[in-house]
């Protein structure tokens, strides 16, 4: 009698049998079962991998056939002699900076100086390509459908040194060369997260100096800080609503379950002091979790009927265009697939990117509009009430006493006069001995015939709207207090409106207050509208204006030996003098960098150096000028457009300068109808098509400029 | 036959000797003390030794090697990032992984999942380092200026993973690490917070930035106005208005008082913006007493209650944390959450350890149903607490 619990050897026979039946199933699905029905949900816990590799023994049907071709590009970064690394993009080759990016596999940063060696962006990120970052390329051709900015996604071989040939996903690094490179020049970019635990999310990452910065962020925590949800017509004036409606439905789009719990990335308007979504699909390895978010700005609009609307007809202009984008992504899966399959199965990578494509359009699109998972219970972030009491839940005491001590101690200090939320500073003298603080919450008024005197080193900060009322008759006058021994800034940051008439300013040399550098003698930085009319700044060799965002509009009134700076700014300057008045350094001018400016009727006098500088993305419109005896009379810098119309040119050195740029793309100048004697030399530009000829703006420059 | 016969005698041989064990442990700890420890010890092994190991941590898994040559340097392993680190200093008993302490790690840089470079790791009671973290949560939930914390799954030169814990010391870099400035700050710090704090010696505090003389300047000058006893009210409450943000510090005695703790480290920071102290909560421990058992606060906490309307202030914030984190159950929510993604990793550490018998401040070896009892009655002794605090009158403004 044989015993039950004795074990039986198995034999060969059997075994091979086994191995045979299991193989012969498995060819026999590759070979009949469509691949559709293999690239979804697998049955008996039979995973993705599993099934790749079951794919790559037992699929034996041919493949389709790649439409695409993909740029190789060859690294060689061991350091050569002379320490630099190398990049061969099919016949060119170039030098580039290269460092491995930590929390990707493989994935590598390069930034070169050459230029269109990388594409058209100079800085990228490779990353290791899988059949599903087709997902992203998809996500990228409805954002374009809806308007968005969103960088372009594309497909490269990549190999180096000893590292084998693979096939690689191309991100393009969003920095400011980017924006101005997609018409943004007044963009600043802004990274945020909203996980109130993560103190990397605390507030926005900005590309920009300190005191905008600043500036920027405690108005996003005042507008998070009033009330949550903050009531939408508060901010709406902080987002571009259409751009962000767009971005919050691609959200929805992506069905990720957790998408604001991770760092966006936006550009911040500087012209318009406004927010501006850049989109790029949220990680789908990323964190979620059911907890409350951050305050953000874009979430409560959610709440806003009138914004839903938006949101749905956006929703519905994809829905007819489904076809068309349909059709957009079946060529790019024709295309790109088969050689994202790498060693897998060439019909599953094509069969899963179809099934991603129709989750995107038809599951998701498809489905009513359902903004729940995006509308979050939302908490204020860690230490916020310590950290950035305006955003705090109560109103700390010790900002309440700091304004109202501060204003005590000006009134103690100086005889002004407090009506309602003004501060006013009537006719006399007031002598500024330690630095001075005008608090937030109060408008600030110099009227006729005051005159400040600051001590040699000493600051005015100026936290609230200001008003300037000087005359011809009767000017404000800011001065050092002793001749020769000049004092810092007056500056103004903060939000609304300053407007200055009247003023004479000198002896100034730009000072640090708050731990914020202040870079001229008037400083404007953060302001929604900026007038200056008949005012006269001295710079004596030192920035005399700079002013930085929101809107400009300067009329007559001169600048004299000091430059001045319009940063990202939109507006005009009109009949206002620019001259050397014989300073030290020579310096002076106006240097206008990003932004959008119509200079009309203006005069720049015997400066030594650049009269007119346009850089970093700016758009100029210069008529009816006069340029007399200066060194450069104007001066176009990188991704910048200048449009000179009407001009005199008289007596200067060089009248144009187009340099080249370091490996970047150059500037252009649009010469028109202009009248030059004497120079000594026209044009210096030796970038291929940097300088256009033509008789007369078109009515197109003309409108963007408004000088219609 | 023969074989049967010397198993049996082996098993008996095992028993005597555990029985004889356990009876010597006895004579020495007691017998209250030996029969926990062995409780907890044979519910590690049962209960936990059998259950099976969870797969997927729902916290950060992190490696770390050592590197062999040079003590003080290893590599982190977070995901696909490795990061070299230098271990910065130890806190406590011992280097790891031994039972309790505390090593500060510094980081060449921050990954996707540590947001900040310098960070103590802890590794002790799991359910002191759940209270830590809650302590940690209701502070900057409540508004205080609080280090960043986050359990992790940490394995050390391919040693069995522990459950251990990562928080942020505060340097010089917090307030950069949040974008509130572009530039490291000034700080001075009190390692081991004693109940008689050295608020006149400067020596004893360590400074953290780049030495701006004004800032010691103004630490002396906080230090004499704590000091003078005789100083006028007036010019006391002027003074410190201007050294210390005062709501900043109300609200960070407030929140110590509804978790009933102490910092482990006085942390003193000087915002670059108003050039005011303000304090910093990056760890805790049980509260200090005077003999009736009240809670100990801290002299500037102290001197600044003794202003009636900030002391009106301050009850007015401590009822409010206790109103917006305990009773809305906000609380409870973020503990549940905590609980759960902590659930499959604490059941993995097969090495978890707590106190088990009371008045022992050792630990010992502990199974998961210990863990869970703890976590429920350190929840109904937070809210028995929150209760007590909320039945206290805001407008009665005596000393």
């Amino acid at each position: 009698m044989t015993r039950a619990h004795e074990r039986r050897p198995v034999g060969l026979k059997a075994l091979l049998i086994g191995i045979l039946m299991i193989v012969g199933a498995l060819v026999a699905a590759f070979s009949f079962v469509g691949p559709e029905l293999l690239a979804g949900r697998l049955p008996l816990g039979i995973t993705r991998t599993e099934m790749d590799a079951y794919a790559r023994w037992f699929d034996r049907r041919p493949g389709s056939d790649a439409q695409g071709t993909l740029t190789h590009f060859e690294g060689q970064f061991r350091a050569e002699a002379d320490g630099k690394d190398l990049l061969r993009v099919g016949d060119r080759e170039g030098q580039v900076e290269h460092r491995a990016v930590a929390d990707v596999y493989g994935a590598v940063e390069l930034r070169t100086n050459t230029s269109g060696l990388l594409g058209p962006d100079p800085w990228v990120v490779l990353r290791p390509a899988t059949p599903e970052d087709l997902r992203h390329k998809f996500l990228q051709v409805i954002a374009e459908e809806l308007g968005l900015l969103t960088p372009e996604v594309s497909f490269v071989e990549f190999s180096a040194d000893d590292l084998p040939t693979a096939v690689h996903r191309k991100d393009p690094v969003i920095d400011a060369t980017w924006l101005t490179r997609h018409g943004v020049s007044d963009g600043v970019v802004t990274v945020m997260g909203f996980d109130p635990q993560r103190p990397d999310h605390f507030l926005p990452t900005f590309e920009a100096g300190e005191a905008v910065s600043r500036s920027i962020r405690e108005r996003l925590a005042l507008a998070c800080a009033q009330g949550v949800p903050a009531p939408p017509a508060v901010l709406a004036d902080l987002v571009e609503r259409d751009q962000v409606a767009a971005w919050l439905l691609m959200l929805h789009l992506e069905g990720h379950p957790d998408p604001l719990r991770h760092r966006h990335t936006f550009a911040w308007r500087e012209t318009s002091g406004r927010l501006m979504p850049i989109y790029r699909p949220t990680p789908e390895s990323s964190a979620v979790s059911d907890a409350p978010l951050a305050c953000d700005p874009f979430t409560p609009l959610l709440a806003d009927p009138a914004f839903r609307a938006i949101m749905q007809a956006q929703r519905d202009k994809l829905l007819e265009a489904r076809g068309r984008i349909r059709e957009r992504c079946v060529a790019l899966i024709d295309a790109f697939a088969p050689l994202l399959a790498g060693n897998g199965s060439e019909r599953l990578a094509v069969a899963r990117a179809k099934a991603m494509l129709a989750v995107l359009l038809d599951e998701r699109l498809g489905a009513p509009l359902d903004t729940g998972a995006l509308r979050r219970p939302m908490v204020p972030p860690v230490g916020q009430a310590t950290l950035m009491p305006a955003g705090g839940s109560t109103l700390p005491v010790s900002a309440r006493e700091d304004s109202d001590e501060l204003l005590a101690a000006i009134k103690r200090r100086f005889r002004v006069v407090a009506q309602g939320d003004s501060i006013l500073f009537p006719r006399g003298r007031y002598v500024v001995e330690e630095d001075l603080i005008l608090p937030a919450g109060h408008r600030v008024v110099l009227l006729p015939g005051a005159r400040f005197e600051i001590a040699p080193g000493r600051n005015v900060l100026c936290r609230g709207p200001l008003e300037v009322r000087g005359t011809a008759l009767n000017p404000v006058f800011i001065r050092p207090q002793r001749t020769g021994a000049p004092f810092g800034t007056f500056a103004v940051r903060g939000d609304g409106l300053c407007d200055i008439a009247g003023l004479r300013m000198s002896g100034g040399m730009g000072g640090t207050m708050e731990g914020i550098a202040y870079p001229a003698m008037l400083t404007i930085v953060g302001m929604t509208r900026t007038v200056l009319s008949s005012c006269e700044l001295s710079g004596e060799g030192h920035d005399a204006l700079y002013i930085e965002g929101g809107r400009v509009h300067l009329e007559g009134g001169s600048v004299l030996g000091g430059t001045a700076v319009l940063r990202n700014t939109q507006g005009a300057v009109v009949a206002t003098r620019f001259e050397s008045k014989g300073s030290p350094g020579g310096a002076g001018g106006l240097s206008i960098s990003g932004g959008r400016l119509l200079l009309d009727a203006p005069l720049f006098q015997g400066l030594k150096d650049v009269a007119l500088l346009a850089d970093a993305g700016a758009q100029v419109l210069v008529r009816s000028a006069v340029f007399t005896r200066n060194a450069t009379a104007i001066q176009v810098g990188t991704l910048s457009a200048v449009h000179v119309s009407d001009c005199r040119f008289d007596a200067n050195t060089l009248v144009f300068h187009v340099p080249e740029a370091d490996g970047g793309p150059v500037g252009r100048l649009h010469r028109y109808a202009n009248t030059l004697t004497g120079d000594q030399r026209e044009v210096d530009a030796p970038g291929e098509g940097s300088v256009v000829v033509s008789d007369r703006p078109d009515a197109f420059v003309l409108r963007a400029f408004g000088a219609e | 036959m023969r074989n049967k016969s010397s198993g049996g005698r082996f098993w008996w041989l095992l028993l005597a000797v555990t029985a004889l064990s356990f009876v010597i442990a006895a004579a020495m700890l007691g017998p209250e003390r030996s029969w926990c420890i062995a409780r907890a010890a044979a519910l590690s092994v049962t209960v936990d030794g059998l259950g099976e190991v969870p797969s997927d941590h729902r916290i950060p898994e992190l490696l770390i090697v050592r590197d062999n040559t040079m003590a003080d340097r290893a590599v982190l392993h977070d995901g696909p990032a490795e990061v070299p680190m230098l271990w910065y200093e130890a806190q406590g008993q011992g280097g790891l992984p031994d039972a309790v302490t505390t090593r500060g790690i510094a980081l060449e840089k921050v990954t996707a999942r540590l947001p900040v470079p310098l960070l103590w790791l802890d590794r002790g009671s799991i359910v002191d380092m759940v209270e830590q973290h809650m302590a940690l949560w209701v502070a900057g939930a409540y508004g205080v200026a609080t280090a960043w914390s986050t359990p992790a799954w940490v394995t050390i030169d391919h040693a069995p993973g522990r459950v251990m814990w990562l928080r942020e010391i505060a340097g010089p870099d917090l307030l950069r690490l949040r974008n509130v400035v572009d530039a490291p700050v000034e700080l001075y710090r009190l390692s081991h917070a004693r109940s008689e704090v050295p608020w006149n010696d400067l020596a004893q505090w360590r400074h953290e930035g780049e030495g701006d003389p004004e800032t010691q300047q103004r630490m002396l000058a906080l230090m004499q106005v704590l000091n003078t006893a005789d100083l006028p009210a007036m010019d006391r409450r002027d003074s410190l208005l201007r050294l210390v943000d005062v709501e900043a510090w109300l609200r960070y005695d407030a929140a110590l008082a509804v978790m009933d703790v102490a910092p482990e480290s006085f942390v003193l920071l000087r915002d670059p913006r108003h050039g005011r102290w303000l304090p910093v909560l990056d760890g805790v421990m049980g509260a200090l007493r005077d003999s009736t058992g009240r809670r100990i606060a801290d002299p500037v906490a102290r001197m600044l209650v003794q202003e009636p309307d900030w002391r009106h202030r301050h009850q007015v914030l401590v009822r409010e944390a206790c109103g917006m984190l305990l009773a809305t159950g906000a609380y409870d929510k973020a503990l549940d959450e905590l609980i759960e993604s902590l659930g499959p990793t604490v059941l993995a550490d097969r090495d978890k350890r707590d106190r088990v018998v009371a008045g022992d401040d050792n630990l010992y070896r502990v199974a998961m149903p210990h863990v869970a009892s703890r976590l429920r009655t350190m929840r109904s002794a937070q809210h028995a607490r929150g209760v007590e605090l909320m039945k206290e009158d805001p407008h009665d403004t005596r000393p």
